[in-house]
This record gives structure tokens, sequence and C-alpha cells, in this order.
């Protein structure tokens, strides 16, 4: 704030160059939010409004309805709870993980440190397909399927977060664990006093990744979860498919519903976000 | 100015803390940083390491620090072998170039940190923080973060979170390096009478043999990982023991022969 009133602002001159900028930001953005906004106006229609072309955006009568009906036709309540209590617990580990290993591997010395970073950063190389299914047997052989404890704890570690939370512990400066040391703290205490009250802008960062990625994760719940009461809204959104019909209009109501969080964290940490892009030198 | 009108009795006046190194040796990859170092420290001396970039200066405050391992030879503080004891339980406080304050936290905090991992009772803490405060005219940013202050101010906050802890044993590396000519002045006359008031052991690393001609009870000149001279300055000054030495301080001596024409 302070800094943006001290700077004088850039006044907007008109010239081809910003006339071209300014209509391929706008053509880039519409592109962009149709999708959510084909999502919105469908969710207020009869299921056979839905495709009908030309596509009428604005519905001459629109379904509020749709709204209050996916919360009677499927258990959309115990849904959003399956899936907040499997993110809210990914999410807090995944940050308490991440940025532990990320200051072991930025900050402590011990033998093949290096190597055993790149080694664990490799498997962000392969892809989760390539070992879903030796995962899904280890599950199982542990008892964990049908069960959230395996979404959670096969989400709990992600070398993503490793990376993404070294690349900035590294960009605070070594004296600082230093001091600390000194002061009288442990390696936990400069971690926890230090290190990650410093990490703000990372750990939003992480946040938002690990939220979004969570929340919306669809072939996890579908590979561990069959019963109905463990569901999350991703998969109980298939309920509305049924043998020979579709209830479009309630699934784009629902989806809408299950955005909302996304949005909430999203607006919340996005200035950190941005900061914290620009720190860790991730390129979005 | 402020140091000497200053109640400092709870600071501790009885020297102690020396430091002996033996034989000792120090390497980066393929760097010998020291090679076979010896040195004395008397209790209560202030001991100014002193060399060119690169020359194993700052290398010798942190294996001091147990910042780093040696690879060979014995270090001991206050007659005690340092092998393996972590450096929070050396009993020492460093300054660093950087001030390494904890960006987060005002500076009361800073200052208070080092106390509350002691367990220190919180009324003994808020007498030790507001005392080491008044000690370095800063009582005035006690409040503040350390963000928004000036180089100077941050380094007295620096300063008085060594001082803070009474330790037996105070390192310097490079304090006033980031300085501005006029801070660099005051703040070399702030920690010299710190010295005086606290009579605890100082060892200040300075690649600046005028700064360490200023300040030294005696001087350890190093170059390429090997201390080539001790002495007080004016020792080092009178009888260089090689060229390497000689050349160090030659203009170090030359600002000397000004500064006490100008007197006279």
């Amino acid at each position: 704030m302070a800094a943006s009133a001290a700077l004088p602002r850039r006044r907007w001159r008109f010239t081809w160059k910003n006339v071209l900028l300014y209509a391929v930001v706008l053509a880039i953005t519409l592109v962009m939010l149709t999708p959510f906004v084909w999502m919105l106006s469908a969710s207020l229609k009869l299921n056979r409004d839905v495709f009908t072309f030309p596509i009428e955006w604005i519905p001459a009568e629109p379904r509020w309805e749709n709204y209050v009906d996916i919360w009677t036709k499927i258990p959309l309540a115990l849904f959003i709870g399956n899936t907040a209590k499997i993110t809210i617990i990914v999410t807090i580990l995944q940050l308490l993980t991440s940025s532990f290993a990320a200051y072991a591997f930025a900050k402590l010395k011990f033998p093949f440190r290096d190597t055993l970073f790149l080694g664990y950063i490799a498997t962000i190389a392969m892809p989760w397909q390539v070992y879903m299914v030796p995962q899904f047997l280890l599950m199982r052989e542990l008892d964990l399927n049908n069960t959230h404890t395996a979404l959670i704890i096969l989400q709990a570690f992600t070398a993503f977060g490793v990376f993404l939370m070294r690349q900035f512990y590294q960009s605070i400066p070594d004296e600082l664990c230093e001091a600390a040391r000194i002061d009288g703290m442990n390696e936990y205490q400069i971690w926890w006093k230090i290190m990650l009250p410093l990490s703000k802008p990372a750990l939003s960062t992480l946040t938002i990744f690990t939220f979004v990625n969570t929340w919306n994760d669809f072939l996890g719940p579908m590979i561990y979860l069959t019963k109905t009461e463990l569901k999350t809204i991703q998969i109980g959104l298939r309920m509305f498919i049924s043998q020979y019909s579709a209830e479009y209009g309630l699934i784009m109501a629902a989806s809408m519903v299950s955005l909302i969080p996304v949005l909430l964290i999203f607006l919340a940490l996005q200035r950190f976000f941005v900061e914290g892009i620009a720190s860790t030198g991730l390129k979005g | 100015m402020a140091l000497l009108e200053l109640d400092t009795d709870a600071m501790p006046t009885v020297p102690h803390g020396g430091v002996s190194m033996r034989g000792v040796g120090k390497k980066f990859g393929t760097v010998q940083a020291l090679r076979g170092v010896d040195l004395d420290v008397a209790p209560g001396e202030f001991l100014v390491l002193v060399g060119p970039s690169g020359c194993g200066k700052s290398t010798m405050l942190r294996l001091i620090a147990g910042l780093e391992d040696p690879d060979g030879g014995e270090i001991a503080i206050g007659g005690c072998a340092m092998e393996g004891v972590a450096p929070r339980k050396r009993d020492i406080a460093m300054v660093f170039q950087s001030y390494a304050l904890y960006p987060h936290l005002t500076v009361f905090r800073n200052l208070a940190m080092p106390l509350e991992l002691r367990k220190l009772p919180r009324a003994e803490v808020e007498r030790r923080v507001e005392e080491a405060a008044a000690l370095l005219d800063i009582s005035y940013l006690l409040n503040r973060k350390p963000g928004p202050m000036s180089g100077g101010q941050r380094q007295r906050v620096a300063l008085a979170r060594a001082v803070v802890r009474s330790p037996s044993l105070f390192l310097f590396d490079e304090p006033l390096n980031s300085l501005d000519v006029q801070h660099r002045a005051e703040l070399r006359g702030e920690i010299a009478k710190l010295h005086q008031r606290l009579g605890t052991t100082f060892i200040y690393v300075t690649h600046d043999p005028v700064e360490a001609t200023m300040l030294a009870d005696r001087i350890a000149v190093l170059d390429d990982g090997v201390i080539q001279q001790v002495g007080t300055p004016e020792e080092l000054s009178a009888g260089p023991a090689n060229a390497f030495v000689a050349e160090f301080f030659g203009g170090a001596r030359a600002v000397r022969h000004v500064v006490s024409g100008a007197a006279r």
C-alpha cells in the first residue's frame, strides 16, 4: 500500500501497441472465462435446454430450484464434508512435511544431501498413472482400501512441495540460521520459530496448489472410495449421471458450489501467491 | 557517549573466555582455508584477525563459534575442549556483517530470544533487554521491526543482542562492512567502549588494517590460511615478520603517522 502510494501512477497512453496488447489480453480473458460463464448459465437451466444452440447465455426462466435440488437428490453436504476433511488434512500435512524436508535440504549439511534431493525431485517426472496400480495394491495390503486414510497418506508427501519450499528457503540468508543456533535454538526450533514465519509467501503458494489439486482430485477418490458415505464431491457428482441420462443442469449447479471454496482460498492467498511465485523462481 | 552514563552493574566485569587453537586446519573441497593454525587469545583480550579476502579469517571465527567443524587440531574456550560442542553450548555471541536479525520479530523480541531460550523469568528477560538496549542507545527502537531501520541501527541491535546474553566470548565477523563511513566510526567507538566496559574476550574479523590497529590489543595477520604474525599494533608496525605483513600494514602505518602527526 505504502509503496504504491509512494510511486507515481503511470499514465495510460494511446498507442497501437497498447491497443493491441489490451485486445490480446481481453481475448485471452474471454477464452478463459467462457467455460465458467457457460457453466453458470447451464446451472440455471433445465436438462433439455443445456445444449441448445445458439447458446442462451441468460436463461429466459432461470431454474434456481437446481441449487435446492442438488442438496436433496444426492448427499452433497456429506460429499462436501468428506472433500473438506481430506483436503484440509492433506494441505496441512503437505505444508508441514514439505517445509520440514525443505529445511533439511536447504540449510543442513549431511552426506549425499544434493544427490538425495535430486533423486527425490526426479520422482516429479514420473506420472502417477505409472505407479498408481502398485500403490493401490500396497494400500489394499495395508487394509486401507475404502478409507480416507489411504488418500491422506498418499498425498501427505510431495516432491513438488519440497522443491518449492527449498527454493524459497535458499533465498533466506544462512546467517539467520547461524545466529539462531548461537542464540540457543536447535534445528527444530529454527524451523518452527524462524523459517516457517518467514515463508508465508511460499506456504501460501503451496496451500493454493495443494488445496486446489486435492479438492479437485477425481482419479484418487475414484480408485480408493467406493462406499457412498466416503465419496468426495468430484466423484459424488457422477451420481447425477444414470445409465440412460445425465442431469447436466444439476451437475453444473453442484460444480458451481464446489468451486466456491477453491475461489475463496485463492482470493484470500493470491497476494502471497504472486509474491511466492516470484520469490521461489517458479514460472506460472 | 550514552554508554558511560548508564548503569551496567548487571553486565559481567570479570574477564573470562580465553581461546586456544592448536594445529587447526580446515578444507572446503579442494581449497585449504586454514593450515595448522596455533593461536592463544587471553581472557579479556581484544584480538583482531586481519587479512585479505579469502585468507581464512572468517573460517577461523566460524570454527571457534562451532558453525564449522575443523578437519584437524583442537579448539578450547575457557580451557574446555570444544570438539562436538554445539554453538549454543559454547557461551559465545556472534555479530554478523549482515546483522542476521530476525526480520519478523520486533527488536525487543530479537533481544529477548536468546534469554527466552534459556528459560529465564519474564521479569529478568525484560530487565536485561532494557539494559542492553540502553547500553547501545536503541531503547526507542524496541517496538519496531528491523526491516525499515538503517544499517547503523540494525548493527546496534545486533550488538545489543550479543550483549544481552552476557557471553564469555564475543565474535565479530566484519560487523562494520555494510555501513557508511560515519556509522562505521561511530560503531567502532561503541565496540571499543563495550570491550572496556565488559572486559570480556573479543575476537574481531576485518580486512581493514586501519580498523584493526584502532581496535586491537593484539592483531593476528592471516594470509593463505596461515597466521603470518601475532602482536600488538606497535609490534607489527615496528617489526613486521615478513614482506606480506609489512606491505599489508604499510597503508595502516601511513594513516597512523598522519593521525598522530595531526594530533601533535
